[in-house]
């Protein structure tokens, strides 16, 4: 009998700047993105994790985050064609650092409320909690998980992880 | 071997011989609330809360009749001062902490619109109520809560601790809205943690 909070699909992408999960399951109540991750960028500009549900390319994400970096707290908005989830690490880091990054999108499947999702995120030396909206009722069936910038690759030990959770 | 519920006709398996072993797993879904459509709540209640987990954890998307600041409360406790809270939270623009002590609820997304009121949009919370079942020490809970409006003045992202001044092991929980109540499309849903 399956479980209550459980494994939904798994991706470890050692190239490319973006992985696509599809056909997931409206059985959950929530899903939850775990991503160990770090691309290969080693210029200065900047360069953001983000999602997209259901193949959607039109501006129909926005975010609001909070960051710490150690000395400083900001808060700024985010909007366009994707959702940020955050700055992760790249080669101008230490070898062997992750950025974690964990998803959460509670009632993903619901189709009449835009899809509000919590995104917490450690990488390239911040710390963000940060709240996206999807302006769309549409159920959640698709997700893509990407890098921004198209010339930004993620290297081997990425990992992307999506659960569902159930509720009785 | 499948049993049918003579109250609803919904069939499901038995636990008796003949049926593989069931374990509910270590992240156990115990109880959930919703607001219907069209309907409202002034209050969602989670009772007779088992004391078998470890850790409860409570996933939200809600909405208000109002924009509002939601209350949790433990065990019916509406005390005056029995209740502490510790909050960051990011607007867009700037960065704020605050704190309320001595207060008669947990305040969660407390900036006055942190609940939803907008019509197709949730705030979304998961709380953390960590060792809710020992008799020797406060309960402490750990919140993260975020609303994003694509507005630019309501937006907002909270991180918050609180504690409910109590040794009693947690078996009630109430959640509800400051001054207005849970609106339509409201999902509360509550999980036990094992350790």
């Amino acid at each position: 009998m399956p479980g209550t909070y459980e494994p939904i699909a798994t991706s470890s992408p050692t190239s490319g700047n973006s992985v696509t999960f599809n056909s997931i399951s409206s059985s959950y109540t929530d899903l939850i993105i775990v991503s160990s991750i770090r691309t290969d960028k080693t210029s200065a500009s900047s360069d953001t994790y983000a999602l997209r549900f259901n193949g959607d390319t039109n501006s129909n994400y926005s975010a609001v985050i909070m960051r710490g970096d150690g000395s400083s707290a900001t808060s700024f908005k985010s909007s366009g064609t994707t959702m940020f989830c955050g700055e992760v690490a790249d080669n101008n880091n230490t070898s062997g650092i992750f950025s974690p990054n964990i998803v959460s999108i509670t009632n993903y499947s619901n189709s009449t409320t835009y899809k509000t999702a919590i995104i917490q995120n450690g990488g390239n030396n911040y710390l963000e909690r940060c709240a996206g909206l999807w302006r769309s009722t549409s159920a959640i069936n698709s997700i893509t998980l990407m890098m921004n910038n198209s010339a930004s690759s993620f290297v081997s030990g990425t990992t992307i992880t999506i659960y569902g959770i159930k509720a009785a | 071997m499948s049993v049918s519920s003579v109250k609803t006709g919904a069939t499901g398996i038995s636990l008796l011989t003949g049926n593989a072993f069931y374990d509910p797993g270590d992240f156990a879904s115990i109880a959930t609330g919703t607001v219907a459509a069209g309907a409202t709540a002034s209050v969602i209640t989670f009772s007779s809360i088992p004391t078998t987990y470890t850790h409860l954890q409570l996933r939200m998307l809600a909405r208000g009749t109002a924009s509002d600041t939601m209350y949790v409360r433990f065990n019916n406790d509406s005390g005056a001062t029995n209740y502490d809270n510790h909050r960051l939270n990011g607007n867009g623009s700037t960065v704020g902490a605050d704190g309320r002590i001595n207060y008669s609820a947990l305040f969660v997304s407390s900036r006055g619109y942190g609940i939803s009121s907008t019509v197709n949009i949730g705030s979304a919370i998961v709380m953390d109520i960590l060792d809710y079942g020992n008799t020797n020490k406060y309960k402490v809970t750990k919140t993260i809560s975020g609303q994003e409006y694509n507005s630019g003045s309501t937006d907002d992202i909270e991180y918050t601790s609180g504690s409910w001044k109590s040794t009693s092991a947690v078996n009630r929980i109430d959640v509800s809205l400051a001054t207005s109540t849970l609106a339509q499309y409201t999902h509360i849903a509550l999980y036990g943690v094992k350790a």
